[in-house]
Parts: C-alpha cells; structure tokens; sequence
C-alpha cells in the first residue's frame, strides 16, 4: 500500500480522534446527574448508647438490584481535575413494629454501617445514579468544619 | 500435474488458515454495527449508537487510547533506541563476556514477563515509581527479542563497510548512525511493529504497576470490560486496532523483508 497514502489517513485519523476527544469531554460533562446533598449528623441514641443513623427521607433509594441504599458525594481525581463522584452505602430500614422510625424533623431511622459524621449524603438528582459515577454537585450545605470531600 | 495439485491444495489450505484468522476481526466489525444477535438470532438493525457511545457520549475510551498510544511510543522510541546500540555492540565489538551476556539475554527473551514481575515491582516500589507510568516506560524499554533481533541484523552487515569508514577516520557511532543503521532500515522497521503490538496489548503489567484506574491503557480496560453492550465492547475493539492495522500496512513491504533477512 502507499505509505503516503496511510501517512495521510493516519493524519486525518488523529485529528478525527482529537476532535471527538474534546467533543466527547464536552458531551459529557453536559450530561452529568446534577446532584443536591446535605450534611450528615451522627445521632446517639441514649437509650442504647450507640450510634444511630438517622437519614431524609428522600435520601433512602432503590439501587439497579432493587436493594436499599444511599449515595454519598465523594472527591477524586478525574483526568485533568478533581471531580466528584458517587459512593453507594447499602443499607437497611429500621423497622419496630412494623412501622419505620422517625426523628421529630421527619428522618428515618436506618441501619447503615459505613456513614460517618460530614458525609455528604445525596438527597436530590437527575438522570441515573449508580456506584462511582461521576456527578456534578449543585448544591449542599457544608458543615460546621467545611469538611473537605476526600477519600 | 502433482505440483499444480500441491499448489491448490497449499491455496486451499492457507486460505482456511487466513479465513480463521479474520473472522474475529470481521465479527468485530460487525457487531460494532449491528449489535448482539447478529449471528444465530434476529438481526438488530444498523445502527451507530454504539460508535457514539464510544466516540462521543464519553471521554473515557478515546482517553484511554490516547493514554496508550502515548506509553506505547515513548516505551518504542526507547526501545529501538536501546536495541541498536546493543546489538551493535554484541555483534560487531568483542569484550570480556560476551557470549555469557548474551546468553543471559536469550534466556531473559525466552522467559515469561510473568516470571520477573515480582522482581520489577519490588525494585520499582524501592524507586517510588509505583502509580506512575514511569513504572510501565522504564522496565520497557529494555527488550531482549529487539537486542537478539538487532545483532542479527547487524551480523548480516559486512564487516568490509565498517573497516572502510575506520580507516577514513569514522568513530563508533559516527559508523553506527551513517553506514550500518541505513543498512537494517528494514529490520529496525520491524522491530518497531513487533515492539508496539507488544506494548499496545500489554495488560499484567499496568494491573500491577498502577493503581489509579484512569492511567490504565486500553489493553487494561478491554480485557477488563464485563457486563457492557456487545455494540460498546467490539467498538471498543475497532478503537484499539486501528493504529496497529495502520502501522502494519506502513510499514508491511518493510516487516516481511526484515524478518526473512534476520531468519526468525
């Protein structure tokens, strides 16, 4: 075959990759799930002294297995920058009586080993979320430390 | 008569072999278009969804190839580079140890890269070169085969050119760079695509060395991918062989002269 000939596809071709390269950052970053979060407290509960965990309602959802979870905004580094991204908690619904157990402010009692004190709990979004999905958040109410969003 | 049916059968038989070799190639490409089921079940109709997948919905796939054509020609680069001057020195200088040297390195190209991998991350740790692609680029750039292949090629050159230029007052790697590399063009041709067909499909060696899963090549994440759309894995896989289907045809007049030459 002419190399010429290949030297001029190989050209046309890297400038095809290059643009849909940048067009496909730019695709991409337009389609992620927007996400709102709010600031985890930790609750003790005197009367078995422990720590109980106490989420929104709206926060508790149904993953793509049909299991119960709730997603946390976590920080990573992306390909260029820092990006945040989605780190799913399975958990359970804490019932007495059959009946869920709600705080005065109207959270629900769950069984979710794995959140900690400043999570930033999702509670809103659009589109599909999954495990480790990057994400980009709207809004959240930072803490009283302005916790930083590491692993 | 017996010849022309030795002739056919030969035809017959190399065609069968061609045929196997490119029907996962051809499979490929039509399940890029035409998505699953498209063998033994109801066709699916054309559709490019899976080409926009790949090149537009996300950076992911064309980053990754990018992230491996840039290994892949740095490791290649240093490769060749570091081929031609040993070959040059085993064949064409005598030292103290040669043969054993270079009885160590046909040993090191027969060995498996599985066999000094422990050995390459411990002294790669010992570095802090770990998470890095420096981890990928460095123990790449030394390679046995492109040692062996050079000193064969260099064996083939005549020893009279060389003499020649020495007596017209031509130092050592004046001789190497204008009289005896001109000569194993071809070689050094090959040795550039056995090298990056090697380097663009490595997988072990990225899973040990990196952590952070947005350094991964391609090789990595094709061998990894699990659970996708046929449509997304054999893009995927068109994605992955169109610079080495482009270096072949580069240099294939190059390729089949060079491995004759060196009688591999």
């Amino acid at each position: 075959m002419n190399k010429k000939l290949i030297l001029i596809i190989s050209v046309f071709m890297t400038i095809f990759l290059i643009s849909c390269t940048v067009v496909s950052f730019y695709i991409w970053d337009k389609n992620l799930p927007k996400v709102r979060t709010y600031y985890y407290h930790s609750a003790v509960l005197a009367d078995i002294q422990s720590v109980a965990y106490f989420l929104r309602e709206d926060a508790v959802v149904l993953n793509g297995r049909n299991e119960n979870v709730v997603y946390r905004l976590r920080k990573r580094m992306g390909w260029f920058n820092k990006e945040y991204y989605v780190d799913e908690i399975p958990l359970d619904i804490h019932y007495e009586n059959d009946q869920k157990v709600y705080r005065e402010n109207g959270d629900i009692r769950v069984i979710a080993l794995g959140l900690e004190e400043g999570d930033q709990i999702i509670y809103q979004y659009d589109g599909y979320l999954k495990n480790d999905a990057t994400v980009k958040w709207i809004e959240g109410e930072k803490g009283k430390y302005n916790v930083e969003l590491f692993d | 008569m017996v010849r022309k049916k030795q002739g056919i059968l030969s035809f017959i038989l190399l065609c069968l072999m061609a045929g196997l070799a490119i029907f996962p190639v051809l499979c490929n490409l039509v399940f890029s278009f035409f998505g699953y089921g498209s063998l033994g079940g109801n066709l699916e109709k054309f559709s490019l969804g899976a080409y926009y997948e790949v090149f537009l919905a996300r950076p992911d796939f064309l980053m990754k190839f990018w992230t491996s054509i840039f290994l892949v020609t740095i490791i290649v680069l240093g490769q060749v580079m570091i081929s031609i001057l040993a070959g040059y020195g085993f064949s064409q200088y005598n030292f103290p140890g040669k043969e054993i040297i270079f009885f160590m390195v046909i040993v090191l190209m027969i060995m498996p890269y599985q066999v000094t991998l422990v050995s390459n991350y411990v002294v790669i740790n010992f570095f802090n070169l770990a998470d890095t692609y420096w981890a990928l680029i460095l123990p790449g750039f030394f390679s046995p085969f492109g040692a062996f292949l050079m000193r064969q090629a260099f064996d083939y050159c005549p020893k009279e050119c060389r003499e020649a230029a020495m007596v017209d007052g031509a130092g050592g790697m004046r001789i190497l760079f204008s009289i005896m590399i001109p000569q194993v063009r071809n070689i050094i041709a090959s040795l550039v695509v056995l090298s990056f067909v090697d380097n663009w499909n490595m997988v072990e060696q990225p899973l040990v060395y990196l952590r952070d899963r947005y350094k991964y090549p391609l090789s990595v994440f094709l061998a990894q991918i699990d659970g996708a759309d046929l449509g997304i894995r054999s893009v995927s896989g068109v994605l992955a062989f169109i610079p080495v289907i482009l270096l072949f045809f580069y240099f294939s007049d190059d390729l089949a002269e060079g491995i004759s030459i060196s009688k591999i």
